[in-house]
């Protein structure tokens, strides 16, 4: 059982994949979009970040960025998966791949 | 849609797998034999040729470390299991022949003499390239958590490396891995 936080995700996809993690008896925040991350990452004891990269790029980055400050700082929890929906070449895996996260496309 | 969730809960699962290993076992040390005699291991005469912290994706990240911070960082993988003092440690590293005889097999030896001294700010240095290697995985080890000091009864500091260790054998620079 883990402490899953979801972020950047539209609406269905978020709910369906939030039901789908609880049901692996996971526990399941969502990121409110309105909030720094930080913050909530130092409140919660958040294992594993997941964020939808496909939508709002710029803020996909801000979130990435503030995640890796936070874990600069903590050691490496909370992991961070990337989803796309879009093929974006492999510059920008290579990037993400230095920055300690893994990108999946879906 | 069904098929994408399973897809990332699949994934979830890995990537916090890999987490929880991380903090059980500590990172994955590979460390490189060079001037191998096939049929043998770790005898005397190889070189430690370097030395990567592997991260996933199969991704090697090179530790930045000198001759004597390299057969530090063999000594303390082979003798992972026991918490040693520098003296200890130092004694050890000196009685080895794996150590006198460094890269023998080359027809030039590369040995250092290691103190007990030496080892203390050696074990500093051998943190700041974890530090660096790990900041460059992007997985920000504590370098603190993988060389470990373990305090005795007495003011004594023991260091014991906190790693699952990986050794790879080569006969030399240009022929295939093999382990």
């Amino acid at each position: 059982m883990a402490t899953i936080l979801l972020a950047n995700f539209d609406e269905e996809f978020r709910d369906r994949l939030g039901a789908f993690l609880r049901i692996e008896r996971h526990i399941v925040f969502v990121a409110p979009e309105s909030e720094s991350l930080p913050p909530l990452l130092r409140q919660s004891a958040v294992d594993l970040l997941i964020v939808d990269v496909s939508r709002r790029e710029k803020y996909a980055c801000d979130l990435l960025a503030d995640v890796g400050a936070h874990r600069a700082l903590n050691g490496p929890r909370p992991a961070v998966l990337c989803i796309s929906r879009v093929y974006r070449g492999p510059r920008f895996a290579l990037d993400l791949e230095r920055k300690g996260v893994r990108l999946i496309y879906v | 849609m069904s098929d994408a969730l399973r897809v990332i809960a699949y994934q979830a699962e890995m990537v916090l797998l890999e987490l929880a290993e991380l903090f059980q076992t500590g990172p994955v040390l590979r460390i490189v034999h060079r001037f191998w005699i096939p049929g043998t291991e770790c005898l005397a005469g190889e070189e430690i040729w370097g030395i990567v912290l592997l991260v996933h994706g199969g991704r090697e990240i090179p530790l930045p470390l000198s001759l004597a911070l390299r057969q530090l960082v063999n000594y303390l993988a082979e003798t992972r299991h026991i918490p040693q003092s520098a003296a200890q440690i130092a004694a050890g590293m000196c009685r080895s022949a794996f150590y006198a005889k460094h890269g023998m097999n080359s027809g030039i030896a590369s040995g250092r003499r290691v103190t007990r001294s030496a080892v203390k700010e050696y074990v500093k240095r051998l943190r700041r390239a974890l530090s660096l290697a790990s900041r460059e995985a992007g997985i920000n080890l504590d370098p603190l958590r993988v060389l470990v000091s373990r305090q005795t009864v007495t003011n004594e500091v023991q260091y014991q490396l906190r790693a699952t260790i990986q050794w790879v054998h080569i006969s030399d620079s240009s022929s295939p891995l093999s382990s």
